[in-house]
């Protein structure tokens, strides 16, 4: 039987790379002022040369604050940064990040200083692994804005800039300096202001009791070899039944990715499951239970998790993933059920079960309830149709299988960090305190705080991996012997000296210690890991601790000079909707309540003009225009008082038209009023008056072309003053402004 | 009875209507300038004598009377301001909406020339005066304010739309306390507290009075320690994304949203429902997506913007926290941001573009000034900035 790694740090064996990359983090302590104040002037002086390589910032009170700057290269990071990133970002990133624009951080601001800061102090660049900059990831990894088209190769250049910058700032080390170190030791930030922990490491952890149920598991997989094309089952049930890696990738704290690929039993190990659960001294009944990451929640098949089948059509049992959903695929002999374990128990598509992110996943089978679903350690409320039914149809000769069907043919993408079969159904209860204890190994790490209360005391931290680039350290207690009441606030986790910028939950803390073992926080904080679990040191700063004080503010906000000057944009803007509305009533004196006006308007609201935004004013929105002017002016002409307020009562409304318009005084009674109530009377900003007279006069020979003494009546008379008003209320010297 | 129109008047009407082109351009004196500032306040070209009386004012050097003038136009209330405050109240924007009690109360308080600063939270709502239409406010539906919009009720009349506390409407669960300006009303409820998780209430607080939608104020710096239960920290399996996208928002935003845990949109009754000490289920959904987050047990709110880049909306409330919206809203107004913002908002409507190079930008901050040393007058913003774009 394979043997598990039961250590601490099990799995997470320093590679190469990392070694090297820890010596280097080692020489930007050195280089940045690790002047040997600190104590012995050995490695673990690093808190206080992290202090001191803030480039010089200070607080209000002029004493020195740790800015998460560390890994800029201390003074000489920004000399550094202008000769390598600096020209990069301005060359293909001032449209947007120069500060006028929409970007955020300034990465490349007009001021180098003011760059170098946005750069520094949101963490854009790892001096350690350059690869694994934040300005280098937006490039290949999300693509955003390469400026030759090409990510990798914009990365690339990227990358070798700030490893350029690296090499500027790095120098070689003592040999003695080399090594990281591997315990706390003694206090090392003695002459600091900064109110720092020691250092402590994964190492220095001791692993917590799992809480786990497990009585009656018979496969467990964890995942934390790290390495190898096999993944053990370590239930200690046999057949030990190991699953081989056809293309997963293994991911730090333990876990594989699964890539497309499958991890997959034997045909004889995987017996085990159909002879404890299946068979005719089986149990008839299991539980399969499973800490997932699903990659995206458009994948469908189902996607296999977890499966114990035969081909893409027979199975004993599936959990698998149709977009958000759980699928749950059984045999038995259940009324209905099928040698695929079908039809399927499926989470309600409405509650979205499954999302893309860490999830427990627990999918249990019994004789009385059959099919029932847990997420998170909730039952989901979906009700198996089939019911219970026995198990002794199971096909021996399946295969246990993740991420796939046995045929390859069903890949489901993401990470799997815990596999479990009981042959038992879980109970709810079981099935959440398996859900608490976790997807990772929990540890408790202590970081001493004797130089700032007393010997012995501590901040202990539940830690444990999160996922392959974060820690997760939850509930922070004090441990002390004096829990005199006094005074703890703003903790920040920091790793090899740097407090990451964000989701530092422990920030806004303020709390007071009473008790010997004071619980500061119920919360947990994600926090970005820097060269991996086995060479990550671990420290907390506080800005309040007993008697211990100092502030860090924030920077202030960089204030940046807009001088841009926009495109023009046209000086006159169109009617909207609402305003060609009460502009016509208050033209035409007919009241916006009109009922045949209010119709019209209800009926045409949305093909008026939107916005004041004349460029956008299109044929429709003229045609609109035009309809309400009519319904307007057909109103007003149709009544004699309001006509008579607009156009007197001299004009002829109730002859022909060949009476009405007989010679151009006549016209002028309706021309005259029309222009000075429209138009206005004395604006330049207007056309005019000659000239709209000039096309009122020949609207109106156009509209009366043809008619004779008995063609045309009194109702021709008045369209033609409806059809006249209408032309100017609808214009653009009415609608325009 | 509706006349048909025909053919030949519609093709005759058309090609006129193309002829008369564009206003003329060119140097605008006293009456083209007046003509100018009362279309783009009221909307509608003035009355002869309101024109002639505006330009004798600018010619005499007094061109914020003459908007002040223009503005006393009843329409200014019924329809500019109307459609000015519309795309406030709801998701979309939409500037079609039917009045309602929060369009309602910013036109209320822009004409009583309150300081608008307690439009976020001061314990009022304006409202028909009694008898003025048939149906009076209801805490479940909007008849009332679509009535008094259907008949054009003359807002400006303080005999026929009047402003009342929102705590004495019969059937509210309000106490002067608790409420909030437009931050209570029903129409901001059934937007932005129907469903969700409450945040969307701070997201178009910040969009509607600090100018600034949620991309603008991201920041990753802020202690997550307030981000919900319900925020995956590893989307996709992968931290860095929470760390470099998703906490830049929730670290600022969750706690600020925490004003309103009390506060719930019932479908059913259609109506704001508000719970005293009792947080409401939406705050606490999913917590099992990230049980190390934080688990909302009162209306506390921290505004953790005040420092870091946000620093920069320059927050000078009494309080960095507090309990419910009222603290919330008082915290948003007294802020640098809120004036400029409402003084953007002005000024995109009255000059039809965005301020758009120095000078532009220049004036946002001097009629910034005037707004706060006029005792948050937004009928002073609108006078200056109609002066500043009423041609020359």
């Amino acid at each position: 039987m394979p043997s598990q790694p039961t250590s601490a740090n099990a799995g997470f064996e320093p590679s190469l790379r990392e070694t090297a990359a820890a010596a280097a983090l080692c020489l930007v302590l050195l280089f940045a002022g690790c002047d040997g104040s600190g104590g012995s002037g050995d490695s673990r002086a690093a808190a206080p040369a992290a202090t001191a390589a803030t480039g010089g910032s200070t607080t209000t009170s002029g004493t020195p604050t740790i800015v998460p700057s560390m890994a800029a290269g201390g003074s000489g990071g920004q000399a550094a940064f202008e000769a390598t990133v600096y020209p990069i970002v301005v060359a293909n990133c001032v449209t947007c990040h120069a500060g006028a624009g929409p970007g955020f951080p300034h990465i490349a601001h007009p001021d180098p200083g003011t760059a170098y800061r946005a750069v520094i102090d949101t963490q854009k660049v790892n001096l350690a692994t350059p690869a694994n900059s934040r300005l280098v990831q937006r490039l290949v990894v999300d693509a955003h804005f390469c400026w030759s088209g090409d990510c990798a190769a914009d990365g690339a250049v990227m990358e070798a800039a700030i490893l350029q910058w690296a090499n500027m700032v790095f120098t070689a080390p003592p040999p003695s300096s080399a090594a990281p170190p591997t315990t706390g030791g003694p206090p090392t930030n003695t002459t600091s202001s900064v109110i720092s922990s020691d250092f402590r490491m994964f190492a220095n952890a001791t692993k917590a009791a799992s809480g786990r149920y497990e009585q009656f598991a018979i496969a467990i997989y964890k995942f934390e070899t790290g390495s190898g094309n096999t993944a053990f089952d370590t239930s200690g049930v046999l057949p030990i039944m190991d699953l081989t890696l056809n293309g997963p990738d293994w991911t730090s704290g333990g876990g594989i990715d699964m890539l497309g690929g499958q991890a997959i039993a034997t045909v004889t190990t995987s017996r085990k499951l159909y002879n404890r659960i299946a068979s005719g001294s089986g149990t008839q009944q299991y539980s399969i239970e499973a800490w997932v990451v699903p990659a995206n929640t458009t994948q469908e098949g189902p996607a296999r998790i977890v499966s114990y089948s035969d081909g893409s059509s027979r199975r004993n049992f599936t959990m698998g993933q149709t977009l958000y959903n759980y699928v749950f695929r059984n045999r038995s002999l259940a009324p209905g059920i099928g040698q695929n374990g079908t039809p399927a128990l499926v989470t309600a598509d409405g509650d979205q079960d499954l999302q893309a992110t860490l999830q427990h996943a627990v999918m249990t089978f019994d004789q009385v309830n059959g099919r029932q679903i847990y997420v998170n350690g909730v039952y989901t409320d979906d009700l198996d149709a089939a019911g219970p039914g026995l198990l002794v149809n199971w096909n021996q000769d399946h295969r246990f299988v993740l991420g796939n069907e046995t045929t390859n043919n069903r890949p489901w993408l993401g990470q799997i960090k815990l596999v479990a079969i009981h042959n038992r159904a879980l109970s709810a209860l079981q099935i959440l305190q398996n859900y608490l204890a976790g997807a990772s190994q929990k540890f408790l790490l202590r970081l001493p705080l004797d130089q700032w209360l007393e010997p012995g005391a501590y901040i202990e931290f539940e830690l444990s991996e999160f996922d392959p680039y974060s820690y997760l350290f939850c509930n922070p207690t004090i441990g002390t012997s004096n829990p005199s009441g006094f005074p703890v606030e703003g903790l920040r986790v920091a790793v090899n000296g740097v407090a990451p910028v964000a989701s530092q939950s422990f920030k806004n803390i303020v709390a007071v210690v009473d008790d010997p073992q004071e619980r500061l926080s119920n919360l947990c904080s994600v926090v970005s890991k820097d060269l991996g679990s086995s060479m990550d040191q671990f420290s907390v700063t506080f800005e309040v601790l007993a008697a211990n004080v100092n502030r860090m503010p924030d920077p202030p906000p960089v204030v940046t000079p807009n001088n841009s000057v926009a495109a023009p944009l046209p000086f006159s803007g169109i009617r909207n909707f609402q305003q060609v509305n009460d502009t016509m009533a208050a033209l035409t004196g007919l009241p916006a309540t009109n009922g045949a006006v209010s119709t019209t308007f209800q009926e045409l609201t949305q093909q008026l003009p939107g916005t004041a935004d004349i460029r956008s004013f299109v044929s429709s929105n003229q045609v609109a225009v035009l309809k309400l002017a009519l319904e307007y002016c057909d109103q007003m002409v149709e009544s004699t008082a309001i006509r008579g307020a607009f156009f007197g009562t001299q004009f002829e409304f109730d002859q022909p038209v060949m009476t009405a318009f007989s010679d151009q005084t006549k016209r002028n009674l309706i021309i005259d009023p029309l222009i000075d109530r429209m138009v206005g009377v004395g604006l330049t900003s207007q056309p005019s008056p000659a000239a709209i007279r000039a096309l009122l006069d020949t609207l109106i020979d156009d509209l009366t072309a043809g008619c004779t003494a008995t063609t045309c009546g009194a109702v021709q008379t008045r369209t033609v003053v409806k059809a006249t008003c209408a032309a100017m209320l609808s214009s653009a010297v009415a609608q325009i402004y | 009875m509706k006349r048909a129109t025909p053919r030949s008047i519609w093709l005759a009407l058309l090609g006129l209507v193309l002829s008369v082109g564009l206003p003329l351009s060119g140097a605008a004196g006293p009456r083209e300038q007046a003509k100018r500032m009362h279309d783009s306040l009221v909307g509608v070209p003035p009355a002869a004598a309101v024109l002639d009386s505006m330009e004798v004012s600018i010619a005499g050097g007094d061109p914020i009377g003459a908007a002040y003038e223009a503005m006393s136009n009843p329409i200014f209330y019924i329809s500019a301001l109307k459609n000015f405050s519309t795309p406030w109240t709801n998701v979309a924007q939409d500037v079609y909406e039917p009045l309602n009690d929060y369009s309602a109360t910013v036109i209320g308080i822009i004409r009583d020339d309150l300081p608008f600063t307690e439009v976020l939270s001061a314990d009022l709502v304006y409202v028909g005066a009694p008898g003025v239409v048939a149906s009076g406010y209801a805490h479940t539906d909007n008849a009332h304010y679509e009535e008094l919009e259907r008949a054009r009720v003359d807002l400006s009349d303080p005999a026929l739309f009047i402003g009342v506390t929102q705590s004495g409407l019969s059937g509210s669960m309000l106490t002067p306390a608790d409420a909030a300006g437009v931050l209570t009303t029903r129409a901001a409820g059934e937007a932005f507290f129907a469903a969700g998780t409450n945040r969307r209430m701070w997201r178009f607080t910040g969009m509607n009075f600090l100018c600034r939608d949620m991309e603008a104020l991201n920041d990753v710096t802020r202690g997550s320690g307030r981000i919900r239960q319900d925020v995956t920290r590893s989307p996709g399996g992968d931290s860095r994304i929470f760390h470099n996208t998703c906490v830049g928002c929730h670290s600022g935003m969750d706690p600020l949203a925490g004003a309103f845990a009390f506060f719930e949109w019932d479908a059913a009754q259609e109506r704001v429902i508000f719970t005293p000490g009792q947080v409401q289920g939406k705050y606490l959904i999913n917590a099992t997506t990230f049980t190390g987050g934080y688990v909302t047990v009162d209306d506390r709110w921290d505004n953790y913007w005040r420092s870091g880049p946000n620093a920069i909306l320059d927050w000078r409330g009494p309080a960095a926290g507090g309990y419910g919206p009222k603290g919330l809203g008082v915290e948003v107004a007294s802020s640098r941001a809120f004036s400029e913002c409402q003084v953007e908002k002005v000024f995109e409507r009255i000059c039809l573009r965005p301020p758009g190079d120095p000078q532009d930008r220049a004036e946002i901050q001097r009629i910034a000034d005037v707004f706060e040393a006029n005792a948050y007058s937004m009928k002073r913003v609108f006078a200056e900035t109609a002066t500043y774009c009423m041609g020359n």
